[in-house]
């Protein structure tokens, strides 16, 4: 693989549609060749910092949705409660951080090591061998109402909060993803005699909002970190150990 | 496509109009958010979200299924945003050469229209000055979630191509994050 190949596959890199291979045989060129790794760094900084545009939602309130204009409409399933469509500007912030997914992608393979860094600037002694230490997820639980009524000011800071923890987290070599969860209560499967239904899920009072996932020495280690996090001053962060079955 | 749209749309072709509402209610903010990432402003995103909709109601019809109901309202999405932008173009050029702020429209005098575009992050700024084939590349992938086959399908384009439009994209956004960076340690 040249140069050349691997600018190629470095957006598929970069969003993580690479298979194993491939994925394998870009970061093997990277090992040896500085000059695809720091375009690769550099360019994986700036899909992180895509994120710091926030979504139509953190606009000027909007119109009611058209649907709802078109007048004499009956919603066929629940939506979103008005507290929870409140709600909506800090979730679209959340988003934000906790897509980070794109990180995942900085996983690379140094001295027999993976390493995780944190894109362009990160500290390059910055690592942690992933076999040295556990993976755990931070499930991210709050009231559908927790933030109901805050200004979009107060949404900013709040965004900006999460940055700087997800940012010190993945220097720290301890991030390898997040998500948001949509602000709807997606599906339930129940399996019963007569096959499995299917049903909308709640999303009122308790929600779960979003994850991450996190490396930490051990179930102690993982809660100090999720103490650290923004999250706790708006709900409930469930610490779990990922179990890792042989396969 | 998803149990809920098959349904919308068959309660649709059925004479249900409510099928339709439903169809929108499902997909507004996904076309919302599309709009608003091409165009960077949520008046232009409002105007093009009726306008698709006009359009998914006029071609649903016809939709046969073949394309995900995603990437086939995407495609509309972009087709109404390149029209739009397209408009916005002439419009900015008529008003050069008028030169007149008689042309102005009224959102121009709006101080909170004025406060939204300011208030901009760096990164909207430069992905809203990227070439319209890389920004259409840049939102359909990062802000709306398609892999790179299904933007591909959208622009109908090969995947190829997106690819390395995705690739410089990205390489002139760096560059003008790192003006803008430059800009502002450069200002008291």
């Amino acid at each position: 693989m040249n140069c050349e190949d691997v600018a190629t596959d470095l957006p598929g890199l970069l969003y993580g549609e690479l298979d194993a291979q491939a994925r394998a045989a870009v970061l093997k060129h990277m090992e040896e060749c500085s000059g695809c790794a720091a375009e690769y760094e550099s360019l994986a900084a700036v899909v992180v910092r895509l994120d710091e545009w926030s979504g139509p939602e953190s606009q000027k309130a909007s119109p009611a949705p058209i649907a709802s204009r078109a007048g004499a409409i009956q919603p066929v399933t629940r939506r979103m409660a008005p507290a929870v469509a409140a709600f909506s500007g800090l979730a679209a912030g959340l988003a934000i951080f906790l897509c980070l997914t794109y990180f995942q992608a900085d996983l690379r393979i140094r001295d027999g090591e993976f390493v995780l860094n944190f894109g362009r600037g990160a500290p390059a002694e910055s690592r942690v061998a992933l076999a040295n230490g556990e993976e755990f997820m931070l499930f991210l639980h709050e009231n559908s109402t927790a933030t109901a009524g805050l200004t979009e000011e107060q949404h900013k800071e709040i965004i900006n909060e999460y940055t700087a923890w997800a940012r010190q987290l993945a220097e720290q070599g301890r991030y390898t993803g997040g998500e948001k969860l949509t602000d709807d209560g997606g599906r339930m499967l129940v399996a019963s005699a007569d096959g499995t239904s299917v049903a909308h899920g709640d999303y009122t009072g308790n929600v779960l909002s979003g994850f991450f996932r996190i490396i930490a020495a051990g179930y102690d280690d993982a809660v100090e970190i999720a103490r650290t996090c923004p999250h706790v001053r708006f709900g409930t962060i469930e610490v779990r150990q990922l179990h890792k079955l042989k396969r | 496509m998803s149990e809920n749209d098959a349904e919308f749309i068959r309660r649709f072709k059925n004479g249900d109009a409510a099928g339709f509402a439903d169809l929108v209610r499902e997909w507004e903010a996904s076309v919302l958010n599309l709009a608003f990432r091409m165009t960077g402003r949520i008046e232009d995103a409002e105007d093009i979200r009726q306008l698709s909709f006009l359009r998914v109601h006029r071609g649903l019809a016809t939709y046969d299924g073949n394309a995900g109901f995603s990437t086939w309202l995407h495609r509309i999405v972009i087709n109404v945003c390149r029209d739009h932008l397209r408009a916005r173009r002439a419009d900015h050029r008529r008003r050069a050469i008028v030169g007149s702020n008689m042309m102005r429209s009224p959102n121009q005098n709006d101080p909170r229209v004025k406060a939204e575009e300011t208030s901009s992050p760096p990164v909207a700024e430069a992905v809203a000055a990227l070439p319209g084939d890389l920004r259409e590349v840049i939102v359909l992938r990062h802000y709306c979630g398609h892999s790179f086959v299904q933007v591909a399908e959208i622009l109908g384009e090969p995947a190829s191509t997106v690819k390395s439009r995705a690739l410089r994209a990205l390489q002139t956004l760096r560059e003008a994050l790192e003006k803008s960076a430059g800009k502002e340690s450069k200002s008291p």
